[in-house]
């Protein structure tokens, strides 16, 4: 690859990055959702003893945990079941927080827009079908409606003032509390407008549009197009899942939050791009499944790849590779830009097919990141299938790196002769 | 001095983050160093005198400038690579001097 062809490349990414960097509401978005991951982990340890029960599916653990799965899996119904409440509040605090105004009610007045949006009131109680992974959408609209109408209503000065002897707190409380009755009145409208106008509650209103949207993310095409921008992006140094999860972070949480609540509700899972299945199986050891290619740097001749590989080793098994990206380096290395960008496109068919096919099981909770290769893939489907499934992926990828590692290092070793004669 | 570090998830620049405070440690400097990821780098506001961003997020150098009002800049990646301690502190340094 030329320098001019890359200059040009650089050029046009850039402000493109920067730009999906800028967008506040996007980032709000991303970083709300990210911030759920926490809470989704806590349900999935709820669900691992009925994941348990039905690996064994008999004998006196078994008996045991069946006879008390409703308390085991209690904290799924506040978890995993009220996930969109959660993220409601954390995209809100995170845009309140770009504009410089979160305050003590950013999170709850999204909270509260979001039940009243969400939250269908029924004879005795209220029906929280649509306070999972099928709300996490409209949560989305939850958040920044709130956030931008309290802003508005600042930026426009209609906030109750108060004399100066007035303590601050008890000042602060009266301000916010013309943005907090104006969002209710507003949340209230539509909730009920689109009861009225579409007899459904506002979050089955906004799933019904987004239904072609969420049924395209998952899908191989889909992916492979996450995929190949994530390594083309990294292949010029720039951080490819923080830019294009802007996109999908958001379907791939909510796919993540079905799959576990069709899971712990016995019916099918059904979806494979998960927001686990892109870093314990997709990413695992890094973008680009680089595992192979350290250990091969660590064992080279050429001085500088084995000090990069040593140093690289150890943050590489917690899926930490920037110094393997930066130092091989992998970032416009013309021997690499084969097996880096399109290597992890054939891993996505292989992992895509391996599910589809039902030869290995689809993800059913989402794990903690940044864990040795396999262990998260095994919290994540609780299949030892999908361990060799990683292992596999991380052989195809070393033998995808072998031919081009070897030129790089020949003329590596070169250079080395050079500064040495 | 205090010097923040930013990276996407605080994870790959909290390595360097040991390596500038064993260089400090052996000039006898006083250092308060920490990494955090860049979605709370809206919290770190008037609490550092510089900010050293991972060469992956060298696109949203502006952005976290415009947030921090210091001086911010992306390590060079090879320094990055290697948590080369010594060469960023003096990067820091001259970022403040700069």
């Amino acid at each position: 690859m030329n320098s001019k062809f890359q200059d040009t490349l650089m050029k046009f990414m850039m402000p493109v990055a920067n730009k999906v960097e800028q967008q506040k509401h996007l980032q709000a978005i991303k970083d709300g959702m990210i911030s759920i991951v926490p809470i989704i982990i806590v349900g999935s340890i709820s669900l691992l003893p009925l994941a348990i029960a039905n690996l064994l599916g008999s004998g006196a653990v078994y008996d045991f945990l069946t006879a008390h799965m409703s308390i085991f899996t209690y904290a799924g119904m506040f978890t995993t079941d009220m996930l969109s409440i959660y993220a409601a509040m954390f995209i809100a605090i995170a845009l309140a927080k770009s504009y410089g105004i979160c305050g003590n009610l950013t999170g709850a007045t999204a909270i509260m827009v979001h039940l009243i949006l969400s939250g269908l009131s029924i004879e005795g109680g209220m029906d929280i079908s649509y306070l999972g992974a099928s709300g996490l959408f409209t949560c989305i609209i939850s958040a920044i409606l709130s956030v931008e109408v309290t802003r508005l209503l600042t930026k426009k000065k209609i906030i109750i003032k108060l004399p100066d002897s007035v303590p601050s707190m008890v000042g602060e409380s009266f301000a916010a509390l013309i943005p907090l009755i104006v969002n209710a009145v507003i949340a209230v409208a539509i909730a009920n407008i689109s009861l009225a106008a579409s007899g459904k509650v506002f979050p089955a209103f906004i799933m019904s549009i987004l239904a072609p949207a969420l049924s395209t993310m998952d899908t191989l095409p889909a992916l492979l197009i996450v995929i190949f921008l994530t390594q083309f992006l990294w292949f010029f140094g720039l951080h490819g899942p923080s830019i294009t999860s802007a996109v999908w972070a958001s379907f791939a949480i909510a796919y993540e939050a079905e799959n576990m609540a069709n899971y712990a509700a016995g019916a099918p899972v059904s979806h494979i791009f998960t927001f686990g299945l892109f870093y314990a199986v997709l990413q695992v050891t890094g973008s680009g499944l680089t595992l192979g290619l350290v250990v091969m740097m660590m064992r080279s001749k050429a001085k500088s790849l084995k000090s990069i590989g040593t140093v690289g080793i150890v943050p590489s098994l917690f899926g930490i590779n920037e110094p393997i990206i930066f130092g091989a380096p992998i970032i416009l290395n013309p021997f690499l830009f084969i097996p880096f960008v399109f290597g992890p496109m054939v891993i996505t068919v292989i992992t895509y097919l391996s599910m589809t096919s039902g030869l290995v099981g689809k993800p059913i909770a989402g794990p903690p990141g940044f864990l040795p290769p396999g262990v998260g893939a095994f919290i994540m489907t609780l299949d030892w299938k999908c361990v060799v499934l990683v292992f596999v992926n991380l052989i195809i990828m070393t033998l995808f790196y072998y031919p081009f590692f070897k030129m790089m290092e020949a003329d590596e070793l070169k250079k080395e002769q050079g500064e040495k004669a | 001095m205090k010097i923040l570090l930013c990276c996407n998830a605080g994870m790959s620049s909290s390595i360097l983050v040991k390596k500038i405070r064993e260089a400090a440690e052996k000039r006898g400097m006083e250092l308060t160093i920490t990494a955090v990821p860049s979605a709370a780098i809206r919290d770190e506001v008037g609490k550092w005198d510089v900010c050293l961003v991972g060469p992956q997020l060298v696109y949203a150098v502006a952005n976290i400038k415009s947030q921090l009002n210091i001086p911010v800049a992306s390590v060079e990646p090879r320094t990055y690579a290697m948590a080369d301690g010594d060469k960023a502190l003096d990067f820091a340094i001259s970022l403040i001097e700069g």
